[in-house]
């Protein structure tokens, strides 16, 4: 899967929408990154990205057909903050799981992680299906 | 040994992400998180002599490398093969630690165990010779106390804060060990330190361990430890020696930098950001905290990726004679990644004494 193909499927799938602009240029500015430039964009790379000076629904919108359509084209990471300010990246399958049953194992304690949400600050990262 | 006892022990002292791969090498199931994975080890077929003898080899040797605080000491010629001696000839006293080891002790020993660290077992492991001390420590943790949970009279007292956190003080049984490598010229002592401790509390014990150690063999093995300071830069400018995953750093522009990136297979050395703030200077960075790991390939085809750190601040690293005495050594699943990580030590000192 490259970016074309990315934009291709958009283009199929909402055409004429509001949405598709702003989802296009977001795959636009992320391919525009080198590659090690893309490896945590968080909500404020994003305003960058849609030209926002911040985030409203437009954008969630569109970053939601980023991640959730079967477009695929960002992976949702987080970062885990404990008490001590000590950060933990969660990958994107494992932060998937914690949102889908609500519970957030410590992958360092292996103990649950109570209020998760409150402690857990998302960012993207292009998928497998965006390429290099 | 029973099952119950191995895992709580595990579950008191090995960090998630290495208890994982150590299930996994021994073909053991995990679940999600430790709650799980006990209940599915403890309600299935896993109660065989041979399983239970491999769990406990993993505890004995993660009580004995896992998450360490770590000195080194020069040892006198002719020194380490008396105290190799004297290691395999001490006297174990019995003690509610001595008689349990491995096993974590019950909460009523916790609760009135010592402090100070005493002798529970001798161990060969690769090569080496560990003296293992055991003693009960405390440490804090800070958690939030949802309102709710007070009683209602005592609530109007708390009405102008946004949020109420209590601390807890958590009893733990800590093992801290003197290892002699008949590779090596040196002693090594490590103390217990696990995530979330202080580090003067490990400095203290580092103060403790050879006094008690000298006690017992009536011979002092240790003068100055060994100054790691020179490794951090040594090791940090050693391109393609594990990858940094954490470098703080001060530069002569006046700014103090401290920059994180623990994503697997990346390296700092290597990051844009960081070489392109070098290249514009003129002059060194100048490093004093540095975190290198390696990933070390196991048998199953997954990975251990033990770390070391060596962490001092900007104001030693700006003195006349800066100086560190103590590497965190942690996620070693066993002796080899110790001995591993141990070797790489070994290698910058000598390097550092042939200068």
């Amino acid at each position: 899967m490259s970016v074309e193909q990315i934009k291709k499927e958009l283009n199929t799938r909402w055409p004429n929408d509001a949405t598709l602009k702003l989802c296009l240029q977001i795959i636009d500015y992320i391919a525009s990154l080198p590659p090690q430039e893309r490896r945590m964009l968080t909500f404020r790379s994003m305003c960058r990205a849609a030209r926002k000076r911040r985030v409203d629904s437009e954008l969630l919108t569109a970053l939601n057909v980023l991640v959730n359509s079967t477009v695929a084209a960002l992976d949702v990471h987080a970062l885990l903050v404990d008490n001590d300010q000590t950060e933990h990246e969660l990958d994107a399958k494992t932060f998937a799981e914690a949102k889908a049953t609500g519970e957030l194992i410590h992958p360092e304690t292996g103990e649950l992680v109570p209020e998760f949400e409150k402690r857990t600050v998302p960012f993207f990262v292009p998928s497998e299906r965006f390429g290099q | 040994m029973k099952l119950g006892g191995l895992l709580k022990g595990m579950r008191q002292r090995v960090p998630w992400s290495v208890a994982g791969r150590i299930l996994k090498e021994l073909d053991l199931p995990r679940g999600q998180g430790w709650e799980r994975t006990i209940e599915r080890l403890m309600d299935g077929n896993y109660k065989k002599k041979a399983i239970i003898d491999a769990l406990e080899m993993a505890l004995i040797e993660h009580v004995i490398y896992g998450e360490k605080l770590v000195r080194v000491y020069d040892l006198a010629k002719g020194e380490k093969e008396s105290l190799i001696k004297d290691l395999e000839n001490v006297e174990i006293p019995k003690t509610n630690f001595s008689e349990n080891f491995p096993q974590a002790l019950t909460p009523e020993e916790l609760a009135t165990g010592s402090p100070i660290p005493t002798l529970v077992s001798v161990q060969e492991r690769n090569d080496s010779i560990c003296a293992i001390f055991g003693s009960v420590r405390t440490m804090q943790s800070r958690e939030a106390v949802s309102m709710e949970e007070m009683p209602e009279d005592s609530r109007g007292i708390f009405e102008r804060f946004d949020e109420v956190v209590g601390i807890k003080h958590i009893k733990y049984e800590a093992f801290d060990v003197v290892l002699v490598s008949r590779h090596s010229p040196r002693v090594i002592v490590l103390v217990d330190y696990p995530d979330g401790a202080p580090k003067e509390n490990g400095l203290g014990i580092h103060l403790v361990v050879p006094r008690q150690l000298t006690e017992i063999v009536e011979y002092d093995y240790f003068t100055q430890p060994v100054n790691l300071f020179p490794l951090i830069n040594a090791m940090y400018k050693t391109k393609g020696e594990g990858n940094v995953v954490e470098l703080a750093f001060g530069t002569t522009t006046a700014s103090l930098k401290h920059e994180k990136m623990r994503r697997q297979n990346t390296c700092l050395r290597e990051e844009t950001y960081h070489k392109g703030g070098k290249a514009a200077l003129r002059t060194q960075i100048e490093p004093h905290r540095l975190s290198i790991n390696w990933k070390r390939a196991l048998p199953s085809g997954a990975s251990s990726i033990p770390e070391l750190s060596l962490n001092t601040t900007s104001a030693t690293a700006a003195s006349p004679h800066p100086a560190l005495f103590e590497a965190e050594i942690r996620r070693c699943m066993d002796a080899d990644d110790f001995s591993f990580v141990q070797s790489k030590l070994e290698h910058f000192i000598s390097q550092r004494s042939k200068r």
